[in-house]
């Protein structure tokens, strides 16, 4: 059983070709890490190694590997401020990579192993830029390459690996990381690591109409929410994210918020117990209800009552929070809320007009809502450039306009009529999915209103859904099909969206619920609900415990006797009706029964073939035919005996 | 300094190997014969799982964590993989001849198993160096051991190792099996004795066909072209002249200085005579060989010859 001399060398083209197929995956997952021209340049070296398994060409020498390497690091290296450390790592890591399969060369094995390796921890750095579920699954596979490519290395000949044998230890593997995933021991995270350095999305820091418009169109996911209890109604679900309080004329800007530990003002109103999971959108800001109380440890809540991260948020992030429905204590001075421009004298005065006479902030606000119901003021996602002043112009002769126009001129309006006032920048409303299990927010769900100042707190206001009241009715999965006046939507990419990818959104959202998002304090509350079963069981424990060893013990020693054999089984009716002489065999034993019963001769004769057929020719569908036979003669034969 | 100890260890291991298996024929390969160990890139890959680990702290990305776990189970699960790949083979060795001092004499290895190990490498362990490995690609395999004196020794202990299946542990043994080969003086006629012609090419015998080898039989006689081919032992069978009726007794050369010397000629001697199908007997100071013929008289009196 010596190797084919060409045995060796086509086990190392199978192994070459397992590695290519493990860095063409990489490098579709490690996609958002890279700049286009290094992914033009990794694609390029991927299809030279192609080039050179397929024509079977020698592998490159050390000289040209090492004089790549050097080219590409140079570029690398004067570009390392744009990408990043991370992004630079997953660089250099890959760039190895490629190099080193492509100098690959069966007489060293070292390279194999160090290549194995770092494909090992590449794969894990996967997992920084992704979490869903779907590409977990695809970097799961790739582990599964992976590891097939590093048997093969050890392998001398080709294996013969069988599904069959594999599989018990794979459902094993995978039970055990998942139970070594439940049980190991959890840190808090030991020092800060670099982020990955990627383009933001979802509400920016700059509130300009152009990108509001932009997002309001947008059918990406920004957060899921579970709420503990019963949830609130959709005019309570304003999740705040931002607070933009700088108006140049144009644009609002928001202050990048500081993490900031504050005392807990605890009012004692209900509170709304509710998990979060928010997608990364590589900014500080997450999202909340209201006043929020109690943290999950991950995250902060700075002054004004934002909920923060420490880091931008890189990836899927699930966070607890308890929050009460009451307007805000106002903290700090309150001049800078009522900060403003030079220009849209129009709206000055309409200003002074609504608010002379008016009692207080409330009575002001209410005017300003009656004006834009009077005015006949319109929503419209789509409402064209609206030339400068962007204020006079909005509320004296366009008149259409989407949240942030609304929300803006109302602070302008009452910041103009000295009372103290914010733009806030968030969410509202969300869609129900898997019947109410949990609340789903789009991009297109982002909303712009007012917080003013009154009686010491923050008070919220709406104008937008004094304009268009559509935005307080609660949307059902499968009726939110959004109609705006605009909405540049495509039906059937809608009703796609709504029969494919919902389900998947599904179970990606359990996904990130119970895997992305266990943490120490789960584990701790596993632990305990288990030391409670524990305790539960303990007095009934001894009861279980006799019977149950029994019952194993016998099942053991039945598991282990000695099986009757097929022949036996056969033959086992007939027995019982004639003792089989020992030293007989079966075929003696069939002839005595055909002188015992010589009108069913012909029928025992055929059992006899067919037993023999099986027997000696090894034909299972003959064992089948005789036992058919035996039993059609059985109720015969018994009554032959008796 | 560094041979040194290693020598001390090397021998330590011995006398340690003894007491906990003492040679016999077969031997089966259970859990205490066999030990395991992490390679070096066993140790990379635990530190990686170590890597991945504060990594996906630091991140709080359980995705990670699942990564380094499931690496972790790989490589605990490459421990039970590798043992497993040795564990409930049965070994035995056998002498494929008789060798003379200075050759190598040939052990035929054989490994018992339904579903043989993979990847396996044999070598022998000895006090001198670190045993050098062969790759075993066979279940009856071959392996050459010096034979540098003459005598009838014990094989040493067997290395058996293998890293099957991921390189991440290695799974190896040390099996000592009791198996004896002869190993003959060197034949070596002394310088100036005429008294012994080799025969002529001519009168060679008349090539009658092959028989399965047996223990005892003449190494020249063995096929190795076929052996080598078919890794099927056969003897060449030569058709026996007429022996020669002069009866001949051989005793060590008193010209000769060593007993090493007297010992090569007489080896030497007996090979010719054997060769000429002459009966001869050997008389030694203590010992001595009736006169008789045959490859099993030659394989007597070259066993007494060795044991001098």
């Amino acid at each position: 059983m010596l190797i084919p001399a060409s045995g060796a060398s086509v086990l190392f083209q199978r192994l070459q070709w397992r590695l290519w197929l493990f860095q063409l995956l990489l490098w579709a997952l490690l996609l958002p890490a890279y700049t286009s021209w290094s992914l033009a340049v990794f694609a390029l070296l991927l299809l030279a190694k192609m080039w050179q398994l397929y024509r079977g060409g020698r592998a490159w020498s050390l000289t040209r590997s090492n004089l790549l390497a050097v080219g590409m690091l140079a570029v690398l290296l004067l570009s390392a401020r744009q990408l990043g450390v991370m992004h630079l790592m997953f660089h250099f890591l890959l760039l190895a990579a490629i190099l080193r399969l492509l100098g690959l060369d069966a007489s060293r094995r070292n390279d194999v192993t160090q290549l194995l390796w770092v494909h090992y921890f590449l794969l894990a750095c996967g997992f920084i830029l992704h979490q869903d579920l779907w590409l977990a699954v695809v970097i799961l596979l790739g582990f599964v390459l992976n590891l097939s490519a590093h048997h093969l290395a050890f392998c001398r000949v080709l294996p013969d690996l069988h599904w069959r044998r594999l599989w018990p230890n794979a459902v094993l593997a995978l039970l055990a990381s998942a139970l070594l995933f439940v049980a190991f021991p959890r840190l808090p995270p030991l020092w800060q690591l670099p982020g990955a350095k990627l383009t933001q999305t979802g509400l920016g820091d700059n509130l300009a109409p152009g990108n509001v418009s932009e997002l309001l169109q947008s059918n990406a996911l920004a957060f899921r929410v579970r709420f503990d209890s019963k949830a609130p109604p959709v005019d309570a679900r304003y999740f705040r994210a931002k607070i933009y309080e700088a108006f140049d004329g144009e644009t609002w800007r928001a202050q990048r918020p500081q993490p900031q530990v504050w005392p807990d003002p605890g009012s004692g109103a209900a509170v709304l117990n509710y998990s979060v999971i928010a997608e990364p959108h590589q900014q500080f800001s997450l999202f909340a209800l209201g006043l929020p109380r109690r943290l999950s440890s991950n995250v902060a809540v700075n002054r004004e009552w934002l909920v923060v991260t420490e880091q931008p948020v890189s990836q899927r992030i699930s966070y607890q929070l308890s929050s009460e429905l009451t307007p805000l204590p106002a903290t700090g001075s309150l001049q800078r809320y009522l900060q403003l421009p030079e220009g849209n004298p129009q709206a000055r005065k309409l200003a002074a007009q609504l608010a002379a006479g008016a009692p207080g902030a409330r009575e002001l606000v209410q005017r300003i809502g009656r004006y834009f119901q009077a005015q006949q003021f319109r929503y419209s996602l789509s409402p064209g450039q609206i030339a400068a002043p962007h204020i006079d112009n909005f509320l004296f002769s366009h008149k259409r306009g989407f949240c942030s126009h609304y929300a803006g001129s109302s602070v302008f309006l009452l910041r103009a009529a000295g009372v103290p006032a914010r733009l806030i920048g968030g969410y509202l409303g969300g869609d129900w999915q898997d019947d109410g299990a949990y609340l789903q927010v789009l991009q297109k769900d982002a909303h712009a209103w007012v917080e003013y100042f009154a009686e010491g707190h923050w008070q919220l206001f709406d104008p937008t859904a004094l304009v268009e009241p559509a935005l307080w009715s609660e949307q059902q999965a499968g009726t939110a099909v959004a109609d705006f006046n605009g909405f540049r939507g495509d039906w059937l990419v809608q009703r796609l969206e709504l029969w494919l990818l919902q389900p998947l959104r599904n179970m990606d959202y359990y996904w990130s619920m119970w895997v992305l998002g266990f943490d120490g304090a789960q584990q701790q509350g596993l632990f305990t609900r288990l030391q409670a079963w524990q305790q539960q069981l303990r007095w009934q424990g001894h009861y279980a415990f006799w019977l149950v060893l029994p019952a194993g013990l016998a099942l053991w020693w039945w598991r282990r006797r000695p099986r009757a054999d097929a022949t036996q089984q056969l033959f086992a009716p007939l027995l019982r009706l004639e003792v089989k002489p020992a030293g007989q065999s079966y075929q003696q034993y069939l002839q005595h029964w055909m002188q015992l019963a010589p009108q069913h001769a012909t029928a025992l004769r055929q059992c006899l073939q067919d037993y023999l057929a099986w027997q000696f020719g090894g034909d299972p569908a003959a064992f089948v035919r005789a036992r058919r036979t035996l039993q059609q003669l059985l109720p015969a034969l018994k009554r032959l005996k008796s | 300094m560094m041979s040194v100890l290693q020598r001390q260890f090397q021998r330590r291991l011995l006398t340690w190997l003894a007491r906990r298996q003492p040679a016999t024929a077969t031997v089966l390969l259970v859990q205490k014969l066999l030990f395991v160990f992490p390679t070096r890139f066993g140790f990379g890959v635990l530190a990686l799982v170590l890597l991945l680990y504060v990594l996906g702290t630091n991140y709080q990305n359980n995705l990670i964590m699942l990564l380094a776990y499931l690496l972790l189970v790989t490589v605990l699960g490459a421990i039970i993989l590798a043992f497993r790949n040795l564990h409930h083979c049965r070994l035995s060795a056998q002498p494929l001849s008789d060798v003379y001092a200075g050759d190598s004499v040939l052990l035929r290895i054989s490994l018992i198993r339904a579903g043989l190990p993979q990847a396996l490498d044999a070598g022998w362990l000895t006090d001198r160096q670190a045993p050098a490995l062969l790759p075993v690609e066979a279940p009856d395999f071959v392996l050459a051991l010096p034979a540098p004196r003459r005598g009838h020794w014990q094989i040493p202990r067997l290395k058996l190792q293998s890293e099957y299946p991921l390189g991440l542990v290695r799974c190896w043994c040390y099996p000592q099996l009791d198996c004896r080969y002869w190993v003959f003086p060197r034949p070596a006629v002394a310088a100036g004795d005429a008294s012994l012609q080799p025969p002529d090419a001519g009168s060679a015998d008349e090539w009658t066909g092959q028989r399965p080898y047996q223990p005892g039989d003449a190494l020249r006689q063995l096929d190795w072209k076929r052996f080598s081919r078919q890794q099927q032992l056969l003897v060449q069978q030569y058709h026996d002249r007429v022996p020669l009726t002069t009866e001949l007794w051989l005793s060590p050369d008193p010209r000769l200085a060593t007993l090493e010397a007297q010992l090569s000629d007489l080896t030497a001697k007996a090979l010719l005579l054997s060769d000429d199908g002459q009966p001869f007997g050997l008389k030694l100071a203590g010992q001595m060989v009736p006169i008789g013929s045959g490859p099993a008289h030659l394989r007597q009196i070259l066993q007494v010859l060795a044991l001098c």
